[in-house]
């Protein structure tokens, strides 16, 4: 009895494969923890938010003190996922190594709880492979993050013949929030155009963003072009930028 | 008056420039986009001489369309697609017709292990075949996704201006991916430039205690955010700012941008 209520709660709280989910650490970042107003975390998910919803995904998420550890992994499943935050390569004791990962928002300005590869892999066992995950955050563009394979997306680029169906971009080494912005606002603006993942990304290295202060990494596949299944192509025109 | 009486002309006329049908490629075409007063290098051009002949069978151009860049420029925008509508080149250009993006759809990746110098050389090459300005000084080269990132930051007076100037963007064995050309618009600059160290003070009186300050703030041309609480778009001007950067005690880099006269805060950033 006890084992149904819990797959049913399970496939309750489980997100449809249509899902997209955006989250984003506010408290941080916010003034009472570093001496100065920042909207950018705010920006930087409604940018996320607004895409996803024009390419079909049913958007849910949570930015501010909500964006917990249990709400994000309940949102593992996802098809397509955007997170902003502190990252970097975490401990993860049961891999005796460092693996990547970020931190929940808690309502907290440090210490936050760390959000681990393995957590997330093991949420998403027997899912498919995720068609769009953004890792807005420091270090997790790095061959030594895992979190990209948490997702089921191999670290290669892939062009041409055999492309997966899935997409992932994250920052090697530290990531600024003042370039972050531009280069997502491009990259979002790339896929409402109808460019393909890569092409959107080619794209985005194109605009106004100190190099210095980002470095952006893909993989999967370049033409690769993350929207709804069941949206079919979207239509762009009433909405090209976000 | 003139302002309005010259918008209205150009909005009818790329009004009308939109309603015309899509036409397929012909080398024959003029090198020039001639519509409203509109001098506007023909995306024709520029394929002609980024693509290969083959590559440019079966292209159509989709209508001109106006945009408007991040830094509130307006500009007439070319894109060349292919029968099913995937884009293969785009080209943004100022009103005046000064180039500012070519951006090429699947470009290969490819790893060609091509030295700092060989890229630049590449860079420059693609300037020149494209007649575009040698920017002046020396470019910065960065890597990211696989691509090379040739970068000549703009400089006012020895001063830069972040983001702007001219990037070139290639693939690993020396391809042009892209290019783009930003000038954003300057506010004048103080009459009297306050000194550094008072910069420092300013910024150490503003971060939470604690914070580890660099002690070498740097002028630059910063666009304000703190305003509008959010990053100003749409023509706002740069001013010139002092930078000062720190670390947070939780390990957060943070930089405050202050006003080079007043030293009142215009904008921070931080990288998570």
């Amino acid at each position: 009895m006890v084992g149904v209520i819990l797959l049913a709660a399970t496939i309750a709280l489980t997100p449809p494969s249509e899902s997209a989910a955006v989250f984003a650490n506010r408290t941080a970042f916010a003034e009472e923890c570093t001496g100065t107003a920042n909207t950018q975390p705010d920006r930087l998910a409604r940018q996320a938010r607004s895409a996803f919803a024009a390419l079909g995904w049913e958007v849910g998420g949570a930015v501010g003190p909500t964006f917990t550890r249990h709400s994000l992994l309940a949102s593992a499943t996802v098809s397509a996922l955007y997170v902003h935050s502190h990252g970097d390569l975490y401990w993860d004791s049961k891999a005796d190594s460092r693996v990547g990962g970020f931190r929940a928002d808690a309502g907290v300005c440090l210490g936050a709880p760390i959000l681990l590869p393995s957590e997330i892999a093991a949420m998403r066992r027997g899912a498919p492979a995720a068609s769009l995950i953004y890792i807005s955050t420091c270090h997790n563009g790095e061959r030594a993050s895992r979190l990209s394979a948490a997702f089921g997306i191999a670290q290669r680029k892939v062009q041409g013949a055999n492309e997966p169906d899935s997409f992932y971009v994250g920052y090697v080494g530290i990531a600024w929030q003042g370039a972050a912005l531009r280069f997502e606002r491009a990259f979002w603006r790339g896929l409402l155009d109808g460019a393909t993942a890569g092409a959107a990304f080619d794209r985005a290295l194109l605009v106004a963003y100190d190099p210095k202060h980002l470095i952006p990494e893909w993989w999967g596949g370049y033409n690769h072009t993350p929207h709804a299944p069941a949206a079919g192509l979207p239509d762009f025109r009433a909405q090209r930028y976000v | 008056m003139y302002n309005v009486r010259w918008s209205l002309s150009l909005l009818i006329a790329l009004i009308a420039a939109c309603s015309a049908p899509s036409t397929a490629i012909a080398p024959s075409r003029p090198p020039v986009v001639e519509t409203a007063g509109l001098h506007v290098r023909s995306i024709m051009t520029v394929a002609t001489a980024l693509l290969e002949p083959l590559e440019l069978s079966g292209l159509l151009t989709a209508p001109i369309s106006l945009v408007r860049s991040d830094a509130g420029e307006q500009r007439t925008r070319q894109v060349l697609v292919t029968a099913d509508g995937g884009e293969v080149l785009r080209v943004e250009s100022a009103l005046d017709g000064s180039l500012r993006l070519i951006a090429k759809s699947g470009v290969a990746i490819e790893g060609g292990g091509l030295s700092e110098s060989g890229s630049i050389a590449r860079a420059l090459r693609q300037l020149i075949r494209l007649g575009l300005e040698i920017p002046v000084g020396a470019p910065t080269v960065r890597t990211a996704a696989g691509r090379i990132l040739v970068v000549w930051t703009r400089q006012v007076r020895g001063i830069p201006v972040p983001n702007d100037g001219t990037r070139v963007v290639l693939n690993g064995a020396g391809a042009l991916v892209g290019l783009s050309i930003e000038e954003s618009p300057l506010a004048a600059a103080p009459s009297r430039i306050a000194q550094g160290e008072g910069a420092l003070r300013a910024a150490v009186a503003l971060l939470p205690r604690g914070t580890s300050m660099d002690e070498s703030p740097l002028l630059a041309w910063v666009l304000p955010t703190v305003a509008a609480g959010e990053p100003a778009v749409d023509g706002v001007p740069r001013r010139l700012a002092w930078c000062v950067s720190g670390v947070l005690h939780d390990g957060t880099t943070v930089e405050v941008q202050l006003d080079a006269g007043s030293l009142a805060l215009l904008g921070w950033d931080g990288a998570p």
